[in-house]
């Protein structure tokens, strides 16, 4: 993905995952996948769960965690912010009938706010619930010990899950 | 061809390749060079392509960004890493004013084949402050996820 950033004659702002710069997956050094397109991590029947960098592993987590009570999500990487590639995830919204999207930024005016939007627009007849945002707070970044509090974890993406089964 | 790698090597090889393909790239940002970057993203690039080519820069995110801008506009495709996202906030007036512009400014005559680089979002204590967090980092990620859906078994009863 790096090289075809470089590639590509557009500006690009790349955002690295810090916290996940050791973990290890498999790459394809090739790099033969179109670069602005999402990508389903996890195929899935029940839930539509959106992330992109660090919280992928978090949703993913979630969706393992999520199988043992009889739920199974389908978790998206939508790797590209702008321009969103949403036309799969219109597909898949449009199957589950439910979408829940995880970002660490805070939820006011960001970017799970808009990706709600748009997938209602396009999926308004398909969804049994709201879109639904699980992210960080609307505060100031907090200091390090209450880090964890604050970021997204996978008890509250399953929360979130569970939310749309109440509607 | 798939190879198993940490993401910080995936994105040095990727760099690297980068490099070697096309005379054009060059990497330059905070300690990118001598170092090899904070996060070691950049790790062993200066000495195998020279200081011309992956430049340690002073620390003013505005000037790297804008010294970017010139030089991909006459051509190169420099890749610029910013060392900490809490640091791209002096560097934004560039991005925004003239990195996300000059093309449609410029009516499709001027081109910014630039890569910002932002290591991101939560986490970022970790490593600096793990000595004084010994529960925090001992807490490997299955056991977590096995106490975390535990605790919401008995949230959610």
């Amino acid at each position: 993905m790096i090289q075809q950033a470089i590639a590509s004659d557009d500006p690009i702002v790349f955002l690295e995952p810090k916290r996940r710069y050791h973990e290890k997956g498999d790459v394809d050094t090739e790099a033969t996948y179109p670069l602005h397109a999402s990508r389903r991590v996890r195929p899935g029947t029940d839930v539509t769960v959106l992330a992109y960098g660090p919280m992928v592993r978090t949703a993913l987590d979630a969706a393992t965690a999520a199988a043992e009570d009889g739920r199974d999500l389908e978790v998206f990487d939508l790797r590209t912010l702008s321009p969103l590639d949403l036309e799969p995830v219109y597909e898949s919204v449009r199957r589950t009938g439910r979408c829940v999207v995880v970002h660490e930024a805070p939820s006011n005016v960001g970017l799970g706010a808009e990706i709600a939007a748009r997938v209602t627009e396009e999926c308004f007849y398909s969804l049994e619930a709201p879109v639904l945002r699980v992210t960080g707070f609307d505060t100031p970044y907090p200091a390090a010990r209450l880090e964890e509090d604050y970021l997204p974890d996978l008890d509250r993406v399953l929360d979130a899950v569970d939310r749309t089964f109440g509607w | 061809m798939a190879e198993k790698l940490t993401i910080g090597k995936a994105l040095n090889a990727g760099l690297r390749r980068a490099l070697e393909h096309d005379p054009k790239v060059l990497v330059m940002g905070e300690d990118v060079g001598k170092l090899g970057g904070v996060f070691r993203i950049t790790d062993g690039l200066q000495k195998d392509f020279g200081e011309d080519r992956v430049i340690d820069t002073p620390l003013a995110e505005s000037g790297i960004i804008g010294t970017a801008i010139g030089l991909a506009i006459r051509g190169y495709r420099p890749v610029c890493e910013i060392q900490f996202d809490g640091f791209v906030y002096p560097a934004y007036d560039q991005i925004v004013s003239q990195v996300a512009k000059m093309h449609f400014r410029s009516q499709g005559k001027v081109k910014v084949p630039m890569v910002i680089r932002i290591p991101f979002g939560g986490a970022s204590a970790r490593s600096s402050t793990t000595p004084s967090r010994p529960r925090r980092t001992s807490r490997t990620p299955p056991a977590s996820r096995w106490w975390r859906a535990a605790r919401r078994r008995t949230r959610t009863r």
